[in-house]
């Protein structure tokens, strides 16, 4: 299978590899044979790539439920895949954005799961810091929420 | 973060929920205006997906409105509850709350409904969590402020 990047960088990557993803899947099926190149302007050469790799690591792993799926918590990652998240934010995110426009739903699951880990345990200072978030409440509207949630300070 | 879409931070939220708990999501409301308006969003669809016998319904102004629905139903979560809100078990004692401070509810306890009367402040989207078959104790869901609510689902969590 053929799959051209939003630069026009061209992969050929074995056909079970793109089926890791519902949207190719769906479009080969409604193709059926062909040589042409399959367009996805919404993922750069370097984040495909790094799909690719994804996809081909995972190849024979079973199809997981989204109700099985749903039950693992976030700190399952084995070890290969802790690997393969250890990029830069704009990466992991661009591989969530990738994950979610291309349909891989275990890949999109370890991507949030990944941006989850890094939320656990810090102060909604340290997330702004971390995720270079503005804090757009007045210092009014900030006590306010805090006062609406009070009884979950700790105390 | 910003490039993230709503409808995926709310998957990452729902994340953060797993490995942490209500009340320490709840607490990151206060990062920024989005996720103050997010987390409930994210922790309304933890709530719908693992506690499917939970639901959640609206209190309406209309008293016509007594219809028990689906959680799936409601676009926004509420954390409070109203402070005065009183179960009336029969007939007899609905008289007195017959004013227009009061919205009637309905709910289902043992096998038969009972009304339930709420003092309206205003808040059109307050939400009721309830149970569909109802034991007398669980009663207390109703009537209790959502932080007991949800740190009950979170002693709920811990022992799965």
């Amino acid at each position: 299978v053929k799959l051209t990047s939003s630069e026009g960088t061209e992969f050929i990557i074995d056909r079970k590899v793109a089926e890791k993803s519902v949207l190719l899947k769906n479009m080969l099926e409604d193709v059926g044979e062909s040589d042409m190149a399959i367009p996805l302007p919404n993922v750069t050469g370097p984040i495909l790539n790094k799909v690719i790799d994804y996809c081909t690591h995972h190849r024979d792993d079973p199809f997981v439920s989204q109700e099985d799926d749903s039950k693992k918590v976030s700190d399952d990652i084995d070890d290969w895949d802790a690997e393969f998240c250890k990029v830069d934010q704009g990466t992991l995110f661009e591989l969530i954005l990738s994950a979610n426009y291309l349909d891989i739903k275990p890949l999109l699951d370890l991507t949030c799961k990944t941006v989850a880990n890094m939320i656990k345990g810090k102060t909604p200072d340290e997330i702004r810091k971390t995720f270079n978030i503005t804090n757009d409440f007045t210092p009014e509207e900030e006590e306010h929420v805090r006062k609406e949630n009070e009884w979950c300070e700790e105390r | 973060m910003e490039t993230i879409p709503n409808e995926l931070l709310i998957q990452i939220l729902r994340h953060v929920l797993r490995v942490t708990s209500f009340k320490r999501l709840i607490q990151l409301r206060r990062t920024c205006k989005e996720w103050n308006n997010l987390i409930p969003a994210a922790c309304k669809d933890e709530v719908c997906e693992f506690y499917k016998k939970w639901k959640f319904r609206r209190d309406k102004q209309d008293p016509l409105y007594e219809d028990l629905l689906p959680c799936k139903s409601y676009d926004y979560f509420k954390f409070k509850f109203r402070d005065e809100t009183y179960l009336v078990p029969n007939d007899n004692d609905i008289e007195r709350f017959r004013s227009d401070a009061f919205i009637k509810q309905k709910i289902y306890v043992d096998g038969s409904y009972w009304s339930l009367f709420t003092k309206w402040h205003n808040k059109p989207s307050s939400y009721c969590l309830y149970e569909e078959v109802v034991e007398l104790k669980k009663i207390k869901y109703l009537l209790s402020p959502a932080c007991i609510i949800f740190e009950d689902i979170d002693e709920l969590k811990k022992s799965k």
